[in-house]
Parts: C-alpha cells; sequence; structure tokens
C-alpha cells in the first residue's frame, strides 16, 4: 500500500513538473505599423519627423486567464520594457491554453515608494542606467519617451522632447488583451504588438520639453495606453519581421559611461568588446544575448569608442563618442 | 566554510554583534523611528559618517554631502540655494539636518518616503554628485577601509543598499537637544525676561506654535505659507499632480534656526526678524495658504524678543561635536 502511495506520488509530481512551461512576453514595437528602430525617423500624426531615442516602460501586476477561466496572478514579476527588446521570459507556470492577460502599466504603491538599492541591478525594480527610478520623490518612471521633433519643417527632427511620467496616478490597467495562446513544445509566446504612436497622440510634442513629473501631458500620454489601445494581442508573424531588422544606438543619459542598446539579427549569444582609438580593449562582456541594453559601468574618459558584437560568423560595429 | 571565514566571521560576532547602538536621545525627546531592516549600530553609523563627507562620492570628487549639508550651520549652508558640482547653483535651499531621524519624509516638498531613498538623491542629479549609484559602489569597493567597514556593518562588501543605508544611520544619530530652551525644560538654568517674552508670544499671543510645536518645533505638516502669489518652484503638485499640493512645502523644524539662515524653501529671506516681517504681513494671497496666516502687530520690542527666544534654541553642543 504505502509503496503504490509513493509510486503516486512521484508519479503526480512529475506530472505537475512537465505540465511548466515556459512564459515568454514577446514585445513587438511598431510606430505608425511599422516596426520601430531607435536609429529610424517617423512621422507624427500631424505629420513632423520624430526620432525617438528612448522607450521604456514597466509592465506589473501581470494576470493570466487560462484554460477554462482559470486565474493566475505574476505578482512578483516585473518587466522592465525596452523599445529595442522584444523577447521577455515571464517565468514557469502551469499552463496551457492562455485566453485574456491583464496587467498594468507601471508599478504599484508598494514598489514605487520602495527603494531601488533594495534590488539587485540586474531587477527591472534596482538600479537602471538609464535611470528608471528617480530618487526625488523615490519614484519610478513608469513610462519614458525621448526624442527629437521637428519644429521648423526641415525634415529634421532636432527639437527634443522628454517625458517621463512620474507618480501613482500614471498607473494604467490594462485588461482589454484576449486573444488565444496555447501552449507548444512547452513554450508559450505571449505575442502584443505595442503601437508607440498611439501613446503619443495629442500629445504637443513641439512644446513638450523636459517633463519628468506627474503633469497632464505626461497623464495624457499615459491614458493614451487604454484609450487608444496601444497593446494589442497578435498571432507570431510579424516577430519575423522584426528579427531582420539591425539597431545599434548610443543613450548618453550618464554621459561618462552610456549605455548600448543593441538589437542583432540573429538570435545567438553575442560578445561585446569595447575598444578605445588606440585599438585597446576596455571592456569585454559575454553571453549578451542578441538584443539588450548594456550600461557601460565604467567611468571613460573623452575619446572614440567602438563596439564590437562578435557572434558566431557574425560581427557588428558601432561606434560612440564620450565628450 | 574555510579557516578564514571561521575566522572572520568569529571575529565578527565577538567585536561587532550588530550591537544596536544607544543614542543619545534627551530625556524629554521620543525614540526616533529606526526601521527594522537598519537598526543602528556602531559599525554603520561609522560608515555612514565616513561616506557622509567624503567627496569620493561625486563624479568628479570635489563635493561630498557635508559640502551642503555643514555641521557648523546644523547640517545646512548658509547659502541662498545650494551649491552644487562646478558651482552650480541647485532650485532650493538647503535644509538643516537637525533631528532628520524624527522626519515622517523627506526632500523640502515631503515626497520622498524614507532617509535611506532621500540618500540616493544627489547621486543622480546632474548638478550634485552626478555619480551612478552602481559606479558609486564600484568606487568605494575598490577601497580597503571601505570594503572592511562595510562587511562589518552590514556583512557584505559595498553595494548601493549598503550606501544609501550607511548614510542613513548616520544621518538619525544628528540629535540636537542640549539649547539653552532645552535646559531651561530641565530646569538647569532660567531664560532672560526678554527670551520669556519672546516665548510667550510664541507659545501663547501668536499662532508659531500651531505649526511649530512639539519636542521639534513642527507638526511634520505639509503647507503653504503665503511667501508669494505665484511660486516658481510648484513644489508638491509636481509629483501628485493636485491642485491641492500646488506650492505646498514642509514645515521645519525651528531647532537650530537661528544658525541656518537664510530662510523658507527658496532663501528668500536673510533674518528671523523678516521672517517675523512676513508673518505679521499675513503672507500673500494663495489658493493653498494655511489659514491661521493672518495679518498681525507687534512692535520693534516684541519682534526683538520673539527673536531672542528663537535664537534659545541653537544647541552649540551639536554644533561642535560632529
Amino acid at each position: 500500500m504505502i509503496r503504490n502511495l509513493i509510486l503516486l506520488f512521484f508519479f503526480l509530481n512529475s506530472t505537475v513538473c512537465l505540465s511548466q512551461v515556459d512564459l515568454n512576453l514577446i514585445l513587438n514595437h511598431k510606430f505608425n505599423g511599422d516596426p520601430f528602430l531607435y536609429s529610424q525617423n517617423y512621422q507624427d500624426e500631424n505629420g513632423n519627423a520624430i526620432n525617438i531615442s528612448r522607450l521604456q516602460y514597466y509592465i506589473s501586476s501581470i494576470e493570466i486567464t487560462h484554460d477554462s477561466g482559470i486565474n493566475t496572478p505574476l505578482s512578483s514579476v516585473y518587466v522592465l520594457a525596452n523599445g529595442n527588446v522584444t523577447n521577455y521570459f515571464l517565468g514557469q507556470y502551469s499552463i496551457y491554453n492562455i485566453e485574456k492577460l491583464e496587467f498594468d502599466l507601471g508599478v504599484d504603491y508598494d514598489a514605487n515608494h520602495g527603494n531601488s538599492s533594495n534590488y539587485s541591478s540586474q531587477h527591472p525594480l534596482g538600479p537602471q542606467s538609464p535611470l528608471m527610478d528617480w530618487g526625488w520623490p523615490a519614484g519610478y518612471f513608469f513610462l519614458v519617451i525621448d526624442g527629437t521633433i521637428d519644429d521648423n519643417g526641415d525634415g529634421v527632427p532636432n527639437k527634443a522632447f522628454q517625458l517621463r511620467s512620474l507618480g501613482d496616478i500614471m498607473l494604467q490597467d490594462v485588461n482589454y488583451l484576449t486573444n488565444s495562446y496555447e501552449s507548444i513544445n512547452n513554450i508559450i509566446n505571449l505575442s502584443l504588438d505595442v503601437n508607440i504612436d498611439r501613446w503619443l497622440s495629442g500629445i504637443d510634442l513641439i512644446n513638450a520639453g523636459i517633463d519628468h513629473s506627474s503633469s497632464s501631458t505626461n497623464l495624457n500620454m499615459c491614458n493614451n495606453t487604454v484609450t487608444n489601445q496601444v497593446f494589442e494581442a497578435n498571432d507570431l508573424s510579424s516577430l519575423d519581421i522584426q528579427q531582420n531588422l539591425i539597431d545599434i544606438t548610443t543613450d548618453y543619459n550618464v554621459s561618462y559611461s552610456p549605455t548600448i542598446n543593441y538589437k542583432l539579427n540573429n538570435n545567438i549569444d553575442f560578445t561585446l568588446s569595447i575598444y578605445n582609438s588606440s585599438g585597446q580593449i576596455v571592456l569585454q562582456s559575454q553571453n549578451i544575448g542578441f538584443e539588450g541594453n548594456y550600461f557601460i559601468r565604467k567611468e571613460l574618459k573623452s575619446g572614440v569608442y567602438f563596439v564590437f558584437f562578435n557572434g558566431g560568423k557574425y560581427t557588428y560595429k558601432h561606434k560612440f563618442i564620450i565628450n | 566554510m574555510n579557516f578564514n571565514s571561521f575566522i572572520f566571521i568569529l571575529i565578527f560576532s565577538l567585536f561587532s554583534s550588530f550591537k544596536i547602538f544607544e543614542s543619545h536621545i534627551p530625556s524629554h525627546f521620543p525614540e526616533p523611528y529606526i526601521p527594522e531592516s537598519n537598526q543602528l549600530t556602531i559599525e554603520r553609523i561609522k560608515l555612514g559618517k565616513k561616506l557622509f563627507f567624503d567627496p569620493i562620492l561625486s563624479r568628479d570628487s570635489t563635493i561630498s554631502c557635508s559640502t551642503c549639508h555643514n555641521p557648523n550651520y546644523a547640517f545646512s549652508d548658509r547659502k541662498i540655494k545650494a551649491i552644487g558640482k562646478n558651482g552650480t547653483i541647485l532650485e532650493r535651499n538647503t535644509p538643516t539636518l537637525t533631528n532628520v531621524a524624527y522626519n515622517k519624509y523627506f526632500m523640502l516638498d515631503g515626497v520622498n518616503p524614507t532617509l535611506e531613498n532621500q540618500a540616493l538623491v544627489p547621486f543622480h542629479e546632474k548638478n550634485e554628485f552626478d555619480l551612478h549609484i552602481l559606479i558609486a559602489s564600484d568606487r568605494i569597493s575598490n577601497n580597503a577601509d571601505y570594503v572592511k567597514l562595510s562587511n562589518l556593518a552590514y556583512g557584505t562588501n559595498p553595494n548601493p543598499k549598503v550606501i544609501t543605508s550607511a548614510i542613513a544611520s548616520y544621518q538619525r544619530t544628528l540629535i540636537s537637544g542640549k539649547s539653552k530652551y532645552d535646559q531651561y525644560l530641565n530646569k538647569e538654568i532660567e531664560l532672560n525676561e526678554t527670551e520669556m517674552k519672546g516665548k510667550n508670544l510664541f507659545y501663547n499671543e501668536l499662532h508659531c506654535a500651531s505649526c511649530h510645536n512639539g519636542f521639534n518645533f513642527t507638526n511634520y505638516s505639509l503647507t503653504n505659507n503665503g511667501l508669494y502669489k505665484f511660486y516658481p518652484d510648484s513644489g508638491r503638485i509636481r509629483l501628485t499632480g493636485k491642485n491641492s499640493d500646488r506650492a505646498i512645502f514642509k514645515v521645519p523644524t525651528l531647532r537650530n534656526i537661528d544658525v541656518t539662515h537664510p530662510y523658507m524653501h527658496d532663501g528668500s529671506i536673510n533674518t528671523l526678524e523678516e521672517v517675523i516681517l512676513h508673518y505679521m504681513s499675513g503672507g500673500n494671497k494663495h489658493e493653498n495658504k494655511h489659514e491661521i496666516i493672518q495679518p498681525f502687530q507687534l512692535n520693534n520690542e516684541e519682534i526683538y524678543s520673539l527673536v531672542s527666544f528663537l535664537k534659545t534654541l541653537t544647541d552649540s553642543t551639536f554644533l561642535q561635536n560632529h
């Protein structure tokens, strides 16, 4: 009898283990329906040329309805989404068929009034570069869109704007996403289109300026998340299109120690190497994946630097300057 | 565990053991709130003090916390507005750190919830330390003294949490309660006639003590004192977006007020006499001005008496011992 119970226990245990699937969030960032790249200019709703140099936002309080109405909250999962990054691993769960996805844009009250120093730099709520927490009010930027816009009709986006929404009132409940995602080979890819242009609808970007606050402009931008349905459920077809695009840019928010935003066209692990103009290597990091935001955690001297991404037979080169 | 690790832990346990630091809290003061996650120990205070005075935490190694929070001026700087990196003038007057352990929220508009969080602010301000906290952490990790102190204080190598926690720990020891007025309360000395007249005005005839009350001469509230009709600094509304928070700032402590001039969130008033004149005028009209601020009359002798009383709140021991 006891032997049978032990066998039953191991059978049930192994069944539970086998039912765990990798849950991935796929965020296909788009602008006016086209795949989004930092290095590319677009047009805003008024026909002005626009370039987005930084897009970051938090997704939290994720809840998944699956397998005939079962609700699974992913309460400890925080996603820091970046405009150049498509793939986010949410964890392993006992889920087969997803029926509905809900989440918040931003972070909950407790997290927002916590301390980023309490987390490691690998945690989305930990110290980031560029910063996602602002020490002054001890709160996180829920949504950041920085860029430049053409303000004189010459087709060149050169007037800077920074929209960085701050404060609990910015939190948005995204609860309209219903789509069916099935587990295939123990993997579920929750694929969403993220229409960046819809966040900016109705925003006077030419006069927006530098706005790091709970202003009505930032609130309108965050409210657009739901009213303009920035997030849309999709199938996986558009993911393939984005993976054929290369995007490498430098974020100078920390001027002496910038962040390299990269999206490479091969789903393989790359090694990043930074050289100075004399050809001396100043930094190297392995296994950085094929997309991400690499914070050069080193005080660099003024000069010209080159970043090399090496992965198998592929090599990409990028130049940046420290003034 | 190897032998070295064992010896380290043994020594750590014997001589450090996260000893609870017994700060010298005056008998007429309540115990300050110390978070469970960052209890005071001698080692933590020592580390925090070293960091507080060390310019290593600024990008160009020219300024430290103490550059603006100067102990000689009750941890303020006697400047209209704080001066940051490369002589840049910052947006606000430097607040005193006198009895900061008792504050319920931080920054002049009260938008920051803890001392640990507040300690992070100057690191990332471009005109202050301008040094990413991770790089600051790397810097002090290359310093053997800091590594040793960090391990003694928090049982780990330097990291952002160690830095902010230690600085907060040191700041919690900045207790000021030995002023002439405290000695009067403890029946050790008498106030002179002028000071007693000022005390009577402060507590009984005027409304000063409606906001500046209790052992720390503040009710810790957030309000508007009618300094301007239109404020260049919008105050708390910047975070909350609520009109009721427009131009709202903290009620500060009056302890050591004589040495922390100039006054107000923007350092726009130079002397205590001028501050009194501002309140005598009833302040400017503002939608959020506290209702208690109404015009009143004082003669010169009464103003002198009131200022004399405020000067009894200076704690020279506090100014000299840090």
